[in-house]
């Protein structure tokens, strides 16, 4: 049989629980467990000398491991039970001697033991003279009272209880108390007897006790949190006076404080923190008189449009919006709005006593991904940078934790320094892991604090973008961020409130005159007639299209225009709708490019409904600008399948700039098809919806293929 | 044979990339540097035809580039050179909308407005005109931008009354000016009798000429142009006495003679009485050639456009020719007008004609030779001179009434 049988059949026989076994934390302990299980399965099985023998080579085994001050406290309990087993069946065996000594040295290990009611008499006997010839008792005292108590090094429990059973011979007691010095006695145990042992403590650190309204206040002495207040319990009146009886904790003590002056702080969320100093002259008990926190919250106003979005405080559900949020805690609290399409997410510092009111709009959203060649002095830049991007109107910032960014980062198999440049995965495959990261981390683009540089720079790559942008930011001068800021803040929709209109400048008397109308369109419908001068807009004198461009951009579409317009017919008064229209226009320069693309990323979820297929458009071109040809014509393809043939920005147009995709590719044929297709949607416009239309450029030629 | 450039641009382009390689967009910008010398130098059609084949070429290595939108933009210049005015529109707007963060794209606009309205596209050149200024307003070609606004609003703007009769407009003027000038603001008028040129409207000395005086206009960088029988002066410089070389039997001499002159983009065009040819001379009076040919051509006014062109009038056979900076007519039906006897003409910038007739009014004709519309009525019964400005206001001088008046 082997082994591991034999053992597997001892501990089932002895019902032993197999998991104390696994978790013997002491690997000679466990290996005395073994064989002392091994030898009870011997006499289980009727071979008491084989039991025998195996308890003779344990004990033998655990001679080699016992050390200059006795066995280790892991070995006594299999050893306990190997002298015991031992000691029974060499009674049983008729070696009485053989008995004597086991139970003697059980004894030894364990002073308590005393024979069951099961046993037999001979054993019951044995066990009897042994103790009274080899055992005898101590009685601890200790002042302070409540120390541990130790014999030999091995604990005895509290004193001040009852006498417990000693071995005969020379011992050591060993007392030690929080606050005290630890004191040792040597003792003599005499078989019979009661010894008393006194050992006296002396307290070298004082304690402090502490009542706080509310409980669960923070108490920080000299800068480290040594304790929080506990919940009194219920119906317990209050330890100290004044203080709400419902509301106060429990008397809590804070140990370990030495002579001398301690500054205490006392501090909970949302309540004004207090610090009290204390003079220590001698190591004793203290209290400090109860201390109430003041309140320390602010209000939240929260509307959006459209209302009924959720709102959630620092992670937790708060309701839907419009609403006011009393009492919220003040300090650094993150507000996020979640609307249908798109969230507003912001982290704010409120004070006590603010009432902050804020719009939430659903904002597109960059995640900080770190600083790259950081050094541990320039945290503080990091943070100071960070607040001042929290506080753009026209971003959410997120700040995953390092551990989900790596964790993103690893599963997208890039590297952050691969963020500001095309990657050792090449420009495509790049653009793929960056947008699978930003994808991950719920952002439209990454962001990140450049600083193998000098200066160092802000780097912002938008997901899928074929390459990142930045601007520097110089340490510690607060006016260097500002070319970050603005170019971060500075992005414009693909759509805008639209006339319907073209005017132009003249030198002729009277304001710009309409050179075109839209049939059907805002103006058509308000009674603007080719021809007409405009001369006022909401009554204010429009001396130049600039004025009149400038007038339309401030409203947003639905918004009424009031006209004064004259004609061959004299001066007329109209009312003009604001429509809304579309744009295609690559950024003016390609260090402009991530940043509209973040913009077209979010209104591609959050817009108007047919939004995707024009920020699809703006996103080819915006990878276009970029060189990337590949992506431009991803985007540009789907943006042809997905908008309408009409007039204005329409499936020719995307269909002329996946032409222009095509030839970046070198795929001329192709291109030249695409161009006949986009010039097939006549009234396709480019620019925008009042810009040239696509037949005209591209039947001219214009040097296409 | 191929250029050099060209050559390297074809290794650079095989095998086709994904995206433009560092080496293409140099390839690139090379040939485009080289495309434009030659546009620069060409002296025939041809040449230039070369260049802009390679010019397309060249942005065809650099779609989204640099030196691509360059070459879009010299390609586009060059097509304007060859007359091909819509397809030199098409180039431009390409810069414009493909490029509009490139440095060209502000000039593109302007151009691509002149050549839509020289392709008699007027609304869609107003509209370009008007996207330079939105785009570009802190620019000086969007100040400029209003006097071609003006001018196309005047002329082919919807509901707009064409030119109107200016109250306001009441110079003192000499009783017998022969020829007007108008540039900015400035206008001047020449009298026959006097002899003296003098300004009706703007700064500027009036000048007592030694000779007869034949006419006066501006060069295309605005400088004046004061012709007499013998000599034309071109700014404030000497006058140029200007000669055919000798060699050439039977022609050679000096031009004492001469009864029109213009300035223009390509040359000073001298109209010779005597010899009943046109010369080209260049800035400092060396002879270039017979213009547009060596055959016989009186002429008695000529009028240098915008585009390195010459208009011809002949007051005697009642015809208007007009050639391109190569010498080739332009498709311009004068025949279909109804003229009756012209006396003066001018050109604007798009190339309308403005025609002084001594019976038939004030013509106006599109580029293409149309009749947009006619002026006359009691205070214009014998259009004698005219002159039109930037932004299309006509100075005309009446024969008849012997005044000076203006259309805006």
């Amino acid at each position: 049989m082997s082994r591991a049988l034999r053992l597997f059949l001892a501990l089932s026989l002895l019902g032993a629980p197999l998991a104390a076994q696994e978790e013997a934390p002491y690997p000679a302990a466990a290996e005395l467990a073994d064989r002392l299980d091994v030898a009870r399965a011997a006499d289980a099985e009727g071979e008491p000398e084989r039991a025998l023998r195996l308890l003779d080579e344990l004990l033998a085994r655990a001679e080699e491991l016992r050390g200059e001050r006795g066995w280790p406290s892991e070995l006594r309990p299999p050893l306990a039970g190997a002298f015991e087993l031992r000691g029974r069946l060499a009674l049983r065996a008729g070696r009485r001697e053989k008995a004597a000594a086991s139970l003697r040295e059980l004894l030894r290990l364990r002073p308590s033991f005393v024979a069951g009611a099961g046993d037999d008499a001979r054993f019951s006997s044995l066990v009897r003279s042994l103790r009274k010839r080899h055992v005898g008792q101590l009685l601890v005292r200790t002042t302070p009272a409540g120390a541990e108590v130790r014999l030999d090094g091995e604990p005895l429990g509290a004193e001040g209880g009852e006498p417990v059973d000693a071995f005969e011979g020379v011992h050591t007691v060993d007392a030690t108390r929080l606050d005290h010095r630890p004191g040792s006695v040597p003792v003599t145990v005499v078989p019979g007897h009661v010894e008393g042992v006194f050992v006296e403590l002396v307290r070298t650190h004082a304690s402090l006790f502490v009542v706080t309204e509310p409980a669960g206040v923070e108490v920080v002495v000299e800068g480290q949190l040594r304790a929080t207040t506990a919940a009194g319990a219920a119906g317990e009146p209050s330890a100290a006076a004044g203080l709400d009886p419902e509301r106060a904790s429990a008397r809590t003590e804070i140990t370990g404080i030495p002579v001398g002056t301690a500054t205490i702080v006392l501090r909970r969320e949302c309540y004004e923190p207090v610090r009290r100093v204390l003079e220590v002259p001698e190591p004793a008990d203290y209290e400090l008189p109860p201390v109430r926190l003041a309140d320390s919250v602010g209000s939240l106003q929260v509307l959006s449009d459209p209302p009924g979005a959720q709102i959630l405080l620092d992670g937790k559900p708060a309701g839907l919006s419009p609403r006011v949020i009393d009492r919220v805690c003040s300090g650094r609290r993150r507000l996020e709005v979640r609307h249908v399409r798109g969230r507003y997410v912001r982290e704010l510092r409120l004070q006590r006593g603010e009432a902050l009111t804020l719009d939430c709009p659903p904002r597109p959203t960059l995640a900080y991904m770190g600083a790259l060649g950081a050094a541990p002095g320039e945290a503080a830049d990091e943070d100071r940078i960070l607040e001042r991007l929290s506080a753009l109107e026209s971003l959410n910032l997120l700040r995953p934790a390092r551990e989900r960014i790596e964790a993103v980062l690893a599963d997208a198999r890039l590297g952050l320094a691969d963020v500001p440049v095309r990657g050792a995965l090449g420009l495509e495959e790049t653009a793929r892991a960056v947008a699978r990261v930003a994808r991950a981390l719920e952002a439209h683009g990454l962001l990140l604090l450049d600083r193998r540089q000098s200066p160092a720079r802000l780097v912002l790559r938008a997901a899928g973008s074929a390459a990142a942008e930045s601007w520097p930011v110089g340490p510690g001068d607060p006016a260097s961020l500002a070319p970050a800021l603005r170019a971060l803040e500075g992005a414009s929709s693909p759509f805008r409130p639209w006339t319907g209109m073209v005017a132009v400048d003249t030198l002729l008397p009277g304001g710009p005159r309409v050179l075109r109308v839209t049939p059907g369109g805002p103006a058509a419908r308000a009674g603007v007639r080719e021809g007409d001068a405009i001369l006022a807009v909401d009554g204010a004198p429009v001396a130049g299209v600039a004025e009149l461009r400038r007038a339309v951009a401030s409203r947003t579409p639905g918004v009424a225009l009031a006209l004064d317009v004259s004609g061959r017919d004299g001066s007329r008064a109209l009312s003009l709708e604001l429509g809304r229209g579309a744009t295609a226009e690559p950024p003016l320069a390609a260090a402009g490019a991530n940043r509209a693309m973040v913009e077209l990323l979010h209104e591609a979820e959050a817009g108007p409904p047919e939004l995707p297929g024009v920020a699809r458009l703006n996103l080819g071109l915006a990878a276009l600008s970029l060189g990337d040809a590949a992506g431009a014509h991803e985007q540009l393809l789907l943006a042809s399948r997905e908008l309408p043939e009409r007039r204005g920005i329409s499936r020719g147009t995307a269909l002329y700039h996946l032409a222009r995709a095509l030839e970046l590719l070198a795929l001329p044929a192709e291109a030249a098809e695409t161009y006949a297709r986009a010039a097939a949607d006549r009234e396709a416009t480019l620019g925008d919806d009042d810009g040239p239309r696509i037949g005209d450029v591209v039947a001219a030629g214009g040097g296409r293929h | 044979m191929q250029p050099r450039w060209l050559l390297l641009a074809a290794a650079l382009l095989s095998p086709p990339s994904i995206a433009p390689a560092q080496d293409a967009a140099a390839g690139a910008d090379l040939a485009v540097t080289e495309a434009a010398r030659a546009l620069e130098a060409a002296a025939a059609p041809g040449e230039a035809s070369a260049a802009l084949e390679s010019l397309l070429a060249a942005a065809r290595l650099d779609p989204v580039g640099a030196s691509g939108a360059r070459a879009l933009h010299l390609a586009g210049r060059a097509c304007r050179r060859l007359g091909r005015y819509r397809e030199a529109a098409a180039l431009q707007r390409r810069v414009a909308l493909d490029h509009p963060g490139r440095p060209e794209a502000e000039a593109a606009l302007w151009e691509s407005a002149h050549c839509l309205a020289l392709a008699g596209d007027a609304p869609a050149a107003l509209e370009d005109l008007q996207r330079l200024r939105d785009r570009f307003p802190e620019s000086s070609l969007a100040r400029q931008a209003l006097a071609p606004l003006t001018l196309l609003f005047r002329l082919a703007g919807p509901g707009s009354v064409p030119l109107a009769l200016d109250p306001a407009f009441a110079p003192v003027a000499p009783e017998d000016v022969v020829a007007l000038a108008a540039s900015g603001d400035a206008v001047w008028a020449m009298s026959r009798r006097a002899r003296r040129v003098a300004p009706l409207q703007g700064p500027g000395p009036a000048e007592t000429l030694a000779e007869e005086p034949r006419g006066i206009g501006f060069g295309p960088s605005g400088e004046r142009v004061v012709v007499t029988r013998a000599s034309v002066r071109v700014g404030e410089a000497a006058p140029l006495r200007l000669a055919v070389p000798a060699g050439r039997a039977g022609e050679s001499g000096p031009l004492d003679r001469i009864a029109s002159a213009a300035l223009g983009r390509s040359g000073l065009f001298v109209a010779d009485e005597r010899r009943s040819r046109i010369h080209r001379f260049d800035r400092s009076g060396a002879w270039l050639g017979a213009f547009p040919d060596e055959r016989e051509r009186p002429a008695t006014r000529l009028v240098a456009d915008g585009e390195g062109g010459l208009f011809v009038l002949d007051a005697e056979r009642r015809s208007i020719e007009a050639f391109d900076e190569w010498g080739r007519a332009i498709a311009w039906p004068a025949e279909a007008l109804p003229l009756r006897r012209p006396v003066d003409l001018a050109v604007d910038a798009f190339r309308n004609v403005y025609v002084a007739d001594d019976e038939a009014g004030l013509l106006v004709i599109s580029s293409e030779g149309r009749l947009r519309f006619t002026l006359g009525g009691e205070e214009l019964r014998r259009p004698a001179a005219v002159a039109v400005s930037p932004s299309g206001v006509c100075y005309v001088f009446d024969a008849r009434t012997r005044r000076v008046v203006s259309y805006r």
